[in-house]
């Protein structure tokens, strides 16, 4: 049975619809493949120990260096400590600068977990428990790339140069984090200080670690809750947000793939049941010549298993080709580099080949038990249906379950799957329009034309199947893209040429006169300064903050406070939305808010806020609502007060300024000169961020290659379902007399017909679904894209009737008897 | 083999009172109304009638590829009116042999494994030389890897026949073989049918509306108006 199984496969691929189940189920396991094995894999940098993500078992966050009293109520219970300090700053090289996610350490960190460093970029990591020496500083690896670097050079920070001695390439508490957009530069604190970095550092979050018995962290945790002003994470925090992030990122993969796999999947439905369908004869001849069913289905299961089995090889090997190229993308937007491969995915995946396999096309192959074997003798008892619950109930089912565990979510898998049922239910409808309507041309004269028009309408089924299949992966493609280019032109646009493109924040009030003196005469342009603040709201309409809405999750920082600021004109980029402007004339504290912000608490003007900034207390009206352009990159504040009403307020000043690329030694002499001032360089930050929105759509391209492979497997299929019926007509029309040039222009006209047809309703429902996409979730204006839509219709004027010749065209080049004898 | 001759004067297959309706929506047709036969081991029995007399019914029926509304039917001394349809598969199993009018090649395999997979499947000893003699036997050793759609109507019948005598069976039922040949052809396809049954002495049943191959028969029967009528050879 084994051989015969083996011979019979061999026998019946040629046929067409066993090799169409066979590609079906690779490009599925490919997708799945690819896909599940890097989420694994991604994941799994989470694997580690709850308390490692967190380098310890508690810790203490704060705005400003956690206070000695709450250090020392830790060492007095006899927990290990260790103080790290995370702010954002940029480092020199020659002439290049890099925005840099600097990171200082005391000893003792990382209480929990092991750094692991090594002496090239990229090179696998040893396990330290050592820290950068005094004068010595720790990079990531994309920071060395990216400055030309290596180890053993030298890196201007703040005021002072250091030695790059080790290449970091692990963190336990960046585990499965993603690396955000700038580098790691990992240092100590000491270190900091001396270069000046820590000074007044408004963007700087200390931590305290905190390490021991489980006990005696709990009672350190009751004692300090009540102190203002920090935060406190334990581990288990810890791993639930890191967790949140990597998996809506692979989520989003996950849906990606899905589509490959609901596309294959409706390829091996469609071939299944060709399959059977051709499997008729010998069925019932077989039945003829007395071999048992069970004979019969054993055959089957055999030629299952080996198409099975070949179809896992191949996917699996190609799934894990693409997987390599996900992971370079992945790896280099996730902070450490990401574990090898397990098994257990590419088990799983088989797992779900197999389930896939035998609900989609096992039942098609069962209802030939019903096959009467008299059909053999007699054309007219052909085999009776099954009920279509029993053929498409368990498919369903099963691609439920596949859809819910894949995106470990039931509820989601649901409005999937049916989202795509209402698609492919509504593009049926429309095709079906489309092709009624069509009938209603009858009075072109042109005989191709009508040929063709009569054609479009005879293979109503096929073409139905062909629409449907080039259409989805046409669509899948084009919001792709579209999305794509609208995320990638908002980027560009938004920085128009003459704008501020750095900006200076922590500039203490006696370093503005000099700052401003040494940027005017650097020649910047656009200079401005403005002063910056940082308060808590403690009432809300004289009730405390937070009692106020206590639901509400108000845009900005999480631990209560915001920056605010004081000018006497409202800036350029905000419109007035509700009440007025401040009144210079009015010596009360007027407050102007931003509407999204003030929406969120639903504050309207005449609410009054209450803010402690230092030990000044401010109380005062809301006048006034703004709309704020906030990706204009100007500096804006949700919170802007009356400058009379700030005049005793401790603040630091903010400059914006435009400085063009080559003038980046003005960068370098900022540093030196004032190493706590934090340069934010808007030209590095969209390129960083373009770079990051590059890599993210990368992976995601890769995984549409396949649902791209699978549309054409559901193509070529549709193209062969239709084949011999096109081939008796065409047979019988040559027969007729009709001229073999005449019936090749009017195949070729339909087949144009049908593609242009179905990249004008691709694109009409891209266009619809790129809209909504813009609209509701990520927030940016929908532009028409006359190159995708021009792209769109191209595809399918062209690939459609290009495929469809490829896969059709031997038979249709056969002689007319030839055709009709083979359709006997 | 020697159960052939040992047994060659006992009823391989016979029916009684066989009558055979077609119930539509609407109304019934009546097609079989009570067949009486008899074939005995080694006999040839030819069938003739109309088109749409019911003469594929009746085979069908005879072979147990389908179930008589009414009547007794006995095969190999078994009763199959009281048999499921595997039971009926079972016992055609290496015991019986078609012939089709339309020739039933499975036109995903060669000449060669349309002969042999049949005879694989239903575990049949030394399969591929017994194909092989076969082919020999209708002079197609040279095509043995032709698939049918590289052969003419003729040759694929003339596989047909390799696959129906290569196992060997006690009983062939052949409907319609030469039907859709032409004249030429149809009488190789007839010479070789009637060579190869003397040669193995397997009973046939043979169903034609020509009576020239029916005459060839041991016996002639003449289906009308849903019987069997006995009288045809003086007749013609
Ligand atoms: N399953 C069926 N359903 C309806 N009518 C049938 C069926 N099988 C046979 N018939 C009818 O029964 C009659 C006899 O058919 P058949 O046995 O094929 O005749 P023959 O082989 O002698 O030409 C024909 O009129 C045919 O149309
Ligand atoms: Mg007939």
């Amino acid at each position: 049975m084994l051989s015969l199984s083996l011979r019979q496969t061999w026998h019946e691929w040629k046929a067409g619809p066993l090799a169409a189940i066979f590609w079906a189920l690779t490009i599925t396991l490919a997708a799945l493949t690819a896909v599940n094995v890097t989420s694994d894999r991604a994941q799994r940098t989470l694997a580690v120990k709850a308390g490692e993500l967190l380098a310890a078992d508690l810790v203490v966050t704060g705005r400003e260096r956690i206070t000695q009293d709450i250090r020392q109520s830790a060492e007095t219970l006899g927990l290990s400590t260790a103080e790290t300090v995370s702010f954002p700053s940029v480092v020199f090289a020659g002439d290049n600068s890099l925005l840099v996610a600097a990171k200082a350490v005391t000893n003792g960190y990382p209480l929990r977990g092991q750094l692991e460093i090594s002496d090239i970029a990229y090179a696998p990591g040893t396990t330290t428990d050592q820290l950068p020496a005094t004068g010595e500083v720790w990079v990531e690896s994309r920071l060395l790339t990216d400055l030309e670097l290596s180890t053993g050079d030298l890196l201007a920070v703040g005021s002072n140069n250091y030695l790059i001695s080790k290449v970091l390439s692990y963190e336990p508490d960046r585990a499965g984090g993603f690396a955000g957009l700038s580098p790691r530069l990992l240092l100590r604190v000491a270190d900091a200080e001396r270069a000046g970095l820590l000074r007044s550092q408004s963007r700087a979050s200390w931590q305290l670690l905190v390490a021991g018995a489980p006990i005696i962290v709990d009672r350190f945790q009751e004692a300090i809750k009540a102190q203002p002003g920090i935060r406190i994470t334990t581990p288990e925090q810890a791993q639930a947000q890191s967790n949140n992030a990597l998996q809506q990122a692979t989520q989003f993969l996950s849906l990606a793939a899905l589509c490959a796999v609901l596309l294959g999947a409706a390829g091996m439905l469609q071939a299944g049941r060709r399959y059977a369908l051709a499997q008729q004869q010998p069925v019932a001849l077989l039945r003829c010549f007395g071999v048992s069913w069970s004979e019969i289905l054993r055959l089957k299961l055999w030629q299952l298993l080996w198409l099975m089995l070949s179809a896992c090889s191949l996917g699996v090997l190609l799934g894990l080709l693409a997987q390599q190229l996900l992971a370079q993308q992945l790896a280099s937007i996730l902070s450490n580099q990401l574990p090898g491969l397990a098994w257990q995915p590419i088990m799983e995946t088989v797992a779900i080949g197999t389930l896939l396999l035998g609900t989609l096309c096992l039942p098609r192959l069962l209802q030939l038990r019903r096959q009467a074997s008299l059909a053999i003798l007699n054309e007219v008892a052909i085999a009776t249906d099954q009920h279509w619950l029993i053929t498409y109930l368990p498919a369903f089912v099963c691609l439920l379950a596949v859809s819910a565990w894949q995106l470990g979510n039931l509820r989601l898998a649901m409005i999937v799957l049916t989202g795509i049922l209402i698609l492919v239910a509504s593009l049926l409808l429309v095709v079906k329009l489309v092709l009624w309507s069509i009938k209603h041309l009858h009075r072109i004269s042109a005989p191709e034309l009508r040929l063709a028009l009569s054609g479009l309408q005879r293979h109503q089924q096929a073409n139905t199947l062909h629409m449907t299949a080039l259409g989805l992966a046409l669509i899948a493609l084009l919001v792709l893209g579209w999305v794509r280019n609208d995320m990638i032109t908002q980027w560009q646009t938004s920085l128009a040429p003459d704008t501020p493109n750095r900006f200076l924040i922590n500039i203490q009030p006696e370093q503005q006169q000099p700052l401003q003196q040494l940027l005017q005469t650097a020649g910047t342009e656009q200079l401005e300064f403005g002063p910056m603040a940082v308060a808590r709201i403690t009432h809300i309409n004289g009730k405390p903050a937070a009692d106020w809405r206590p639901d509400a999750n108000p845009p900005g920082r999480r631990d209560g406070t915001v920056n605010l600021s004081w000018r006497n004109d409202l800036p350029t980029s905000n419109t007035i939305t509700a009440g007025q402007w401040f009144d210079s004339s009015n010596e009360a504290v007027q407050i102007s808010l931003s509407s999204n912000w003030a929406e969120a608490l639903q504050l309207i003007p005449g609410h009054t806020l209450t803010f402690q900034s230092g030990e000044q207390q401010i109380q005062g009206t809301i006048t006034s609502l703004r709309d704020v352009e906030w990706d204009s990159f100007n500096i804006n504040f949700f919170i802007l007060l009356n400058p009379e009403a700030a005049a005793d307020l401790g603040f630091q000043w903010i400059a914006s300024f435009y400085l063009s690329d080559s003038n980046t030694g003005l960068l370098r002499e900022i540093t030196r000169q004032y190493p706590n001032i934090t340069i934010f360089d808007a030209q590095a930050l969209i390129k960083q961020v373009g770079e990051l929105l590059g890599k993210l759509i990368r992976a995601l391209e890769i995984v549409f290659l396949f649902t791209l492979a699978a549309a054409l497997v559901v193509l070529v299929n549709a193209v062969q379902s239709g084949l011999s019926e096109r081939q008796r007509e065409t047979a019988v029309l040559r027969c007729l007399g009709v001229k073999k040039s005449t019936l090749q222009r009017a195949w070729w006209l339909e087949n144009i017909l049908l593609g242009g047809l179905t990249g004008l309703l691709a694109v009409i429902v891209a266009a619809g679904c790129t809209w909504w996409i813009s609209r509701d979730v990520l927030d940016v204006n929908w532009q028409l894209q006359p190159w995708l839509v021009a792209g769109g219709l191209l595809v399918g004027l062209v690939f459609l009737p290009l495929t469809t010749w490829l896969v059709s065209r031997r038979s249709l080049n056969m002689p007319p008897l030839a055709a009709i004898r083979n359709s006997i | 083999m020697s159960h052939f001759s040992s047994s060659s004067d006992s009823v391989i297959l016979s029916c009684s009172n066989l009558q055979h309706s077609i119930t539509s929506s609407d109304h019934s047709l009546s097609i079989l109304k009570g067949v009486e036969l008899q074939l005995k081991a080694g006999e040839s029995l030819a069938i003739s009638g109309a088109s749409g007399s019911g003469k594929t019914t009746l085979l069908g029926l005879l072979a147990g590829l389908d179930v008589a509304t009414e009547g007794e039917l006995h095969m190999f001394g078994q009763s199959l009116q009281n048999m499921d349809e595997e039971g009926r598969a079972a016992l055609r199993r290496q015991r019986v042999g078609f012939v089709f009018q339309s020739f039933q090649l499975l036109p995903t395999l060669s000449a060669l494994d349309n002969v042999l997979l049949p005879m694989q499947l239903t575990g049949m000893t030394d399969a591929r030389d017994k194909s092989l003699n076969a082919l020999d036997s209708v002079g197609l050793s040279k095509r043995l890897t032709h698939y049918p759609s590289q052969l003419s109507g003729g040759e694929q019948q003339r596989v047909a026949l390799a696959r129906a005598f290569a196992g060997q069976p006690e009983l062939l039922f052949a409907d319609e073989p030469t039907g859709n040949l032409d004249h030429a052809n149809g009488r190789h396809i007839a010479d070789l049918l009637f060579d190869m049954n003397s040669k193995h002495g397997t009973a046939l049943l043979l169903v034609s509306h020509d009576l020239d191959m029916a005459n060839r028969c041991q016996r002639h029967m003449h289906l009308r108006d849903g019987q069997l009528h006995t009288d045809i050879k003086q007749a013609a």
